[in-house]
């Protein structure tokens, strides 16, 4: 897989303030890769400095083997984005909005194929005050897309969304990924980027400090999954503590839990000892770590 | 290039969905091109004088308030920092902004011009591609302010007061609201730093037939325009920000300096070169001792149409105590000959009688009628019935109808005698007082020469 996108040892500073500390990733052909953090991580000054709004302090950025830093202009043909809050005059129609954005660009979709792909229909005609916050965004997405981008940038595209257009934004962005569009996805939503993106780069505090697929990350995080079961009489089973695998054991009521790393194994042991005992299992509960798990023990956070 | 096109049509069109766009960028010029017929309209033809005041109030306000007040509002939403990740250059979408306040300030001029021929009776300009070009260095001027007020201010308000402090000063001591005629000397020499008064001075110079020789040459007005212009576009361009959160250094205001260097060096070089001077000769200083080479040429314009429209019904009959007019030199008494003869010897002698713009010059005998009619002096009426022959005998028929028609619907224009004890007339009487009674004589010395009746002409 090429690199489409290529960060390297990015840094950027406000002042006193260093909001990016030598950050480097890259992003393949076809690939989502999720740009996650608490806020003020870093995320937006990444995406900034990639598409030109801000100008590093240091660190180079490569897109389509072109160097963003001395040919912004070549680069913005290559690129769509979408920032976190659209901004367009009031009066202007979707339609007009799409049109405009494309006449800018070497190669470009029509307004009319875009209105369609986007589900604009409805409002294409109708002054951008008048769009609805999910309209607004689907709109914005349509115009990161105007001129086919091969690298597109989503900051944050699905804040303050309803969960419908949540869901109808995310049905597009996989559509752009079945497109084999390489997109940068930056979110500080879990089930978001565990749902779209094949990588995530976690950022805090300006440092990059994770990068992997989720089960990687979650891997990599160390995370045990728990196991929560019920039995047919309240009695602690001393035992269970024995087993090889259970760690952090604790009973309430007629209730047991335990962390395991292995829960394959554990499972089979726990069910062998029941039987022993006579015991009837009446309820059984397997939790595993999730990407949040992993990111707030990555990001050190509770 | 096609993407800056289409940037251009967009605005445009936004501009008309604009409510708040339209008042301002059309109602208002309508308006003002209305305010202005109805303060002057007693001017022949109408508006002459002041279309260029007009135009430059429309230019001005649509440069210095209405690109601005777009242009803020568009960067304060966030909608130039969307631009910004577009592959187009720094100042192609702000050029292509401005290109289309040149269309739409043109706009409203040229409604201002169709209006004010066709509703006010005003002429066509008479160097209509004359006009074309000095609008474009204009607009060019004002649009170079309004860059620098567009980078300077952070949000809406901001340009209002900004525009404020521009706009206000042009308008009051800056020739531009209030003609350089009779603002006062102090405020004759600010309005030369100023880039309102070129602005007006070059329009004017495009508009009228015949421009008056105290005028100073379209090339100083449009040089002046062109070195504000192009200093307002570089600072604009060297304090350019894309974004409103982006704070301007103490470096980048520095860049001000540049746009109002050159107010600094026009108006110094309008000092230098005796421009204020020249037009201070025609307006202030003495007529008598003004130099032979000044002419007033405004009467040039005066056409057979133009002295048509005069109206005499409102003139005071002769024998009336105000602008009383004797019917001849007969049944004076002793006393009253010789006071009529010494008079006449002293009018032939009088130099300001004597100088060779003709216009000033009726309008200096008008004034010592005036006079002696404020005064009163006793033979008030015989004086003017002398001065009216004097001139009769004085000035060519032709020539004198459109001088009296000029001085008649100009009555703010040339310079004023306010006492000629040199013709035994004793005291000194108000400027403002005695432009009304040449209005008047004016008038009826006029209604003599064609022909015309009023009520009580003897």
């Amino acid at each position: 897989m090429a690199d489409i996108l290529r960060v390297e040892n990015l840094s950027k500073s406000y002042g006193p303030v260093e909001a990016l500390r030598g950050i480097t990733f890259t992003a393949g052909d076809g690939e989502i890769l999720g740009l996650l953090g608490p806020n003020g991580a870093g995320k937006t000054s990444t995406i900034e400095c990639i598409v030109g709004l801000r100008r590093p302090d240091q660190g180079s950025i490569s897109i389509c083997g072109l160097n963003a830093l001395t040919e912004p202009k070549r680069v913005k043909q290559r690129i769509g984005v979408a920032l976190q809050s659209i901004a367009l005059q009031d009066k202007i129609t979707s339609r007009e909005a799409l049109g405009l954005f494309g006449s800018f660009y070497e190669r470009h979709l029509e307004p009319h194929d875009l209105i369609e792909r986007f589900s604009l229909r409805e409002k294409a005609d109708f002054p951008f005050q008048s769009l609805s916050a999910g309209q607004r965004q689907r709109l914005a997405l349509a115009l990161a897309f105007v001129n086919q981008p091969d690298l597109l940038l989503l900051d944050e595209p699905t804040v303050g969304l309803d969960p419908q257009s949540r869901h109808d934004l995310h049905a597009s962005i996989e559509q752009l990924r079945d497109d084999n569009r390489t997109i940068l996805l930056a979110t500080h939503d879990m089930a978001e980027a565990q749902q779209l993106c094949s990588r995530i780069a976690i950022i805090n505090h300006g440092k990059l400090i994770a990068l992997g697929s989720p089960d990687e990350l979650i891997r990599q995080a160390n995370l045990l999954s728990s196991v929560h079961f019920q039995i047919s009489a309240r009695a602690e089973l001393r035992q269970i503590f024995a087993l090889p695998e259970a760690r952090e054991v604790e009973w309430q009521g007629d209730w047991g839990a335990f962390r395991t790393a292995s829960p394959n194994v554990a499972l089979i042991e726990l069910a062998k000892l029941l039987e022993a005992q006579h015991l009837d299992l009446l309820d059984l509960q397997l939790r595993r770590p999730t990407l949040e798990d992993a990111f707030i023990k990555l990001t050190g956070g509770r | 290039m096609k993407g800056l096109l289409q940037h251009l049509l967009i605005s445009l069109r936004l501009n008309f969905r604009s409510r708040q766009a339209l008042v301002y960028g059309f109602i208002f010029p309508v308006a003002f091109l209305f305010a202005f017929w109805g303060i002057y309209n007693k001017s022949i033809p109408p508006l002459n004088d002041e279309l260029g005041q007009v135009l430059t109030v429309t230019i001005l306000s649509g440069a210095c308030f209405g690109m601005p007040t777009a242009m803020v509002a568009e960067r304060q939403r966030g909608v130039w920092r969307r631009y910004r990740l577009l592959p187009a250059g720094t100042g192609g979408i702000v050029i292509s902004g401005m290109i289309g306040r040149v269309v739409l300030v043109g706009l409203a001029v040229l409604i201002q011009l169709v209006l004010a021929h066709f509703v006010c009776g005003a002429n066509w300009p008479a160097h209509p591609v004359r006009l074309a070009i000095v609008f474009l260095f204009v607009i060019f001027a004002f649009l170079g302010l309004g860059l620098v007020i567009t980078m300077l201010a952070d949000d809406v308000p901001a340009v209002q007061a900004l525009g404020q402090t521009v706009f206000l000063p042009m308008l009051i001591v800056g020739g531009v609201g209030v003609k350089l005629a009779i603002l006062p000397d102090w405020a004759r020499h600010i309005a030369v730093f100023m880039p309102g008064l070129y602005s007006v001075e070059a329009i004017n110079q495009s508009i009228q037939s015949t421009v008056p020789a105290d005028r100073w040459p379209l090339s100083v007005s449009i040089g002046a325009l062109f070195l504000i212009g192009i200093s307002g576009c570089v600072a604009g361009r060297m304090m350019f920000r894309w974004d409103s959160n982006e704070r301007m250094s103490p470096a980048g205001r520095k860049w001000v300096v540049l746009a109002i260097l050159p107010w600094l060096a026009v108006g110094a070089f309008a000092h230098v070169a005796g421009y204020v001077k020249l037009r201070e000769s025609s307006v202030a200083i003495a007529p008598a001792t003004a130099p032979g080479n000044i002419q007033s040429t405004g009467w040039q314009s005066i056409s057979d149409a133009d002295i048509e429209k005069i109206r005499y019904d409102d003139l005071l009959p002769d024998w009336d105590q105000v602008t009383p007019v004797a019917q001849s030199l007969e049944n004076l008494d002793e006393a009253g000959g010789a006071r009529v003869e010494s008079f006449e010897n002293a009018l032939n002698a009088w130099q300001p009688g004597k100088i060779d713009d003709l216009e000033q010059r009726v309008r200096n005998l008008l004034a010592a009628a005036s006079i002696s009619d404020i005064l009163p002096d006793p033979q008030e009426r015989e004086i003017t019935f002398i001065i009216f022959q004097h001139i009769r005998a004085d000035v060519p028929d032709d020539k004198l109808v459109r001088i009296l028609a000029y001085i008649s619907t100009h009555p703010d224009s040339g310079a004023v005698i306010t006492a000629v004890p040199e013709l035994t007339i004793e005291g000194e009487m108000k400027e403002s007082e005695i432009r009304q009674r040449i209005e008047a004589y004016s008038r009826k010395l006029l209604a003599r020469v064609t022909g015309k009746t009023y009520q009580g002409r003897l």
